[in-house]
């Protein structure tokens, strides 16, 4: 197949082609594992305004601090998704670990029944990390009737390491239509 | 570099026992100037076919307003402009290049493996055939850019799936060219061509080729999982599933950034080859270019986050990327200072291919200094998809590798045709393509500036007249491309014999065997000293 020459490092080239190809496919694999990578880094990181989940009790036992932050809710709900999804609970005054419910509104205006799921988002992102939930509609999927109406909850609180500069933060939730992956 | 000498002697006779026939000599060849051959005719093609796109860009931009297409089909012209452009047009006329001139410049009788040589080649013609089929299928081409960004290609026609497939097809085209490349200069070098006597365009190919190994598969799993969420019910990127499009940003500029590069360090390779020849001077610096180009192979793996910084990353990732961006332009300026260092004094001669270099040089310097305004974190927030970027990737690609590959042409048509190109013509070609590529896209750093954002079919009154000069531009130098091809074919046909050298006492191996280089050269290996 190869025409060998003398000089060069010395290696067989076959087996030269055969580490080259292997690198080649480690690589592939390489991107794939950038999934579990770089979800590992937004966990640990609270990179991109992901936020965190505790036990109930974890947070009932969190001492409240007599630190103010503003917290706004704002809900989207995608073009392909019929429904109508808005905050109940506009905005509120937490204190630094204190337990707190927002409400949440969802209505499917469509003739059919719909699965969707909601995705969601703390700006600024570094606060992300230190707003724990305990309890949120976002972590299932919401399957709703023709018409149906619902109104949803979001248990949480702001851990006490929430950077000192930060006064208000948001909550942003937005609903997908997951009809696709329904069931799984 | 030190001087080579060869023992003379091989091959002169005339016979050069080519198969006969069109199908045996062509389309089952295994000979890497036939190869070569085959690469460049191919890149050439689609640099003709992906400009074409361009013209019905840049005249659907002439006004504002739309006059000739649509925005959609606009957009599908963006999108498969770049996609043939860098996939179609850059990459294989480099690896064109490589195949004739790598082992003419390490003295070896062929690439390693020349069967899959052959394969190589021969996947990209069905590769570039499904994908431009894919405009005749409902919906059009892909209209979502180059870089396929999710949620949006998750939505579309079937003809993000044939660039998918088209996508994977080329990618396994590069890595087999790699791999080729990568053990023909590790193993098949003549005795005494050690590593540090390689000629400069062998170490960055040698170099783009580990580049391509390691990049492009992560591109072909991108793309992979960006089908399996279209089709096969995952979610890596689709919010609806809980998948996260950001991260198909960071997976594509993971291999994006590195892709730059190995469109650009071949170039810098070619340059490297012409500047010393016509400067009448050995390359200054040599083992500080191998080992810049190096760097610059390294860096490229840790700025791919400066293609997004207005996603929302956290303040220390824009400084990181910011800064490990900038870090890059170190190693670009030693290779930049040792181009100008080795003219210094010189006793220079400004042929076609010297004009060519220094342009590229000049050129590329200025796409390097627009890369550096955008690398500024706080100050991309503004550039960012505008016009500005446009007139940065073009100034390092357009003028950095095309403009490369064209002095690269010229210095070696008569090596390849045994015949010297019309000098007239070739700087006359020369000055049309710099004078029509800053008209065209000069003008586009100030549009950018001003805020017209890219891969729009429309836009306000105020852009006219910028926007006037680069489709005026565009078209002309759209046009002085068939000059190039007249200069190619009638050299090919005939014109003044070409001597052995070529050129005024170049260095390499190449110029020890005749013009026009006989079918098989090296079949006893060159002795290097
Ligand atoms: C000093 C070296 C360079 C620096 C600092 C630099 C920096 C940048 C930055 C920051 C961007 C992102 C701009 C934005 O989207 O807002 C960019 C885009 C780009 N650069 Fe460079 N660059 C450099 C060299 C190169 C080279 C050598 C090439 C190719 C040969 C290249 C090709 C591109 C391309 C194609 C894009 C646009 C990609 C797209 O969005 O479609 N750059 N560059
Ligand atoms: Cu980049």
């Amino acid at each position: 197949m190869s025409t060998t020459q003398t000089s060069g490092i010395g290696l067989r080239p076959d087996k030269l082609v055969i580490q080259l190809t292997v690198i080649a496919v480690v690589m592939f694999g390489f991107g794939y594992a950038l999934v579990p990578l770089y979800e590992a880094f937004c966990r640990v990181t609270g990179f991109g305004g992901k936020t965190d989940v505790i036990a109930e009790v974890e947070a009932q036992q969190a001492i409240a601090l007599n630190r103010d932050v503003a917290v706004t809710f704002t809900s989207h709900s995608h073009t392909s998704l019929p429904w109508e999804f808005r905050p109940l609970t506009k905005g509120l005054d937490v204190k630094v670990g204190e337990v707190q419910d927002a409400y949440f509104y969802v209505k499917n205006y469509s003739n059919r029944p719909i699965t969707g799921l909601s995705t969601f988002n703390v700006t600024p992102p570094r606060a992300g990390f230190h707003f724990k939930k305990t309890e949120c509609f976002c972590f299932t999927q919401q399957v709703l009737q023709p018409g149906e109406e619902r109104e949803m909850l979001v248990r949480f609180m702001l851990d006490s390491a929430l950077p000192e500069d930060v006064h208000e933060l948001t909550l942003s939730y937005t609903f997908f239509d997951n009809e696709k992956y329904a069931g799984k | 570099m030190s001087e080579t000498a060869v023992a003379h002697g091989h091959d002169h006779h005339d016979h050069d026992h080519k198969p006969s026939g069109f199908f045996r000599r062509w389309c089952m060849s295994t000979n890497h100037k036939d190869i070569g051959t085959l690469y460049l005719i191919f890149s050439l093609t689609m640099l003709f076919v992906g400009g074409a796109m361009a013209l019905v860009i840049r005249a659907e931009l002439w006004q504002p307003g739309l006059q000739f297409v649509d925005p959609h089909f606009f957009n599908q012209m963006t999108t498969m402009h770049a996609l043939i452009m860098v996939f179609g047009a850059v990459m294989p006329g480099f690896v064109g290049f490589a195949n004739w001139m790598v082992p003419l410049m390490v003295g070896a009788p062929d690439m390693a493996l020349p069967r899959m040589n052959n394969w190589s080649f021969w996947i990209l013609p069905f590769a570039f055939t499904i994908l431009i089929i894919s405009f005749f299928v409902p919906g059009g081409a892909p209209a979502a850019g180059w870089t396929l960004y999710a949620p949006l290609t998750i939505q579309g026609g079937m003809s993000v799936d044939m660039a998918i497939v088209a996508i994977h097809m080329m990618g396994i085209s590069s890595i087999m060219g790699a791999i080729n490349i990568i053990v023909t200069t590790l193993n098949m070098r003549a005795p005494g061509m050690t590593l540090m006597k390689m000629p400069m365009f062998v170490w960055t190919w040698l170099i783009t080729a580990f580049l391509l190994i390691a990049v492009m598969p992560v591109f072909a799993g991108a793309v992979t999982m960006l089908l399996t969420d279209r089709h096969f019910g995952t979610a890596f990127f689709n919010p609806a599933g809980g998948g996260d499009p950001v991260l198909y940003q960071h997976i594509f500029w993971f291999f994006g950034h590195p892709e730059v590069y190995i469109m650009i360090l071949p170039a810098f390779g070619i340059i490297s080859q012409i500047i010393p020849t016509f400067s009448r001077k050995p390359l200054f610096g040599y083992s500080s270019m191998v080992f810049a180009t190096a760097a610059i192979a390294f860096l490229s793996f840790i700025v791919w986050a400066h293609h997004m910084f207005t996603v929302g990353m956290p303040l220390q990732g824009e400084l990181f990327f910011m800064y490990a961006t900038m870090l890059i332009s170190v190693p670009t300026g030693v290779k930049l200072f040792n181009w100008v260092t080795t003219m210094w004094r010189g006793s220079m001669t400004f042929e076609t291919p010297m004009l060519y270099a220094i342009g590229v040089v000049f050129l590329f310097t200025m796409g390097g200094l627009s890369g550096l305004m955008l690398a500024i974190t706080p100050a991309d927030f503004q550039y960012h998809d505008t016009y500005f970027v446009v007139a940065h990737f073009h100034y390092v690609l357009f003028a950095g590798a095309v403009m490369a590959m064209m002095g690269g042409a010229f210095f070696w048509l008569p090596k390849w045709t045994g015949h010297m190109y019309n000098e007239t013509l070739g700087k006359i070609h020369f000055w049309l393509t710099t004078i029509f590529f800053n008209i065209t896209f000069f003008p586009q750093h100030f549009l950018g500036l001003a805020g017209m954002p890219r891969r729009y079919a429309d836009y306000p009154l105020q852009f006219t007249e910028f926007n006037q000069w680069s489709s005026f531009g565009a078209f002309g130098l759209g046009l002085s491309q068939l000059l190039f091809v007249y200069i190619v074919v009638s050299t090919v046909r005939g014109g003044k014999k070409a001597t052995t050298e070529v050129w005024d006492n170049p260095e390499g191996l190449e110029w020890t065997v005749p013009s026009p280089a006989p079918f098989h050269t090296f079949d006893q290996p060159p002795v290097v000293r």
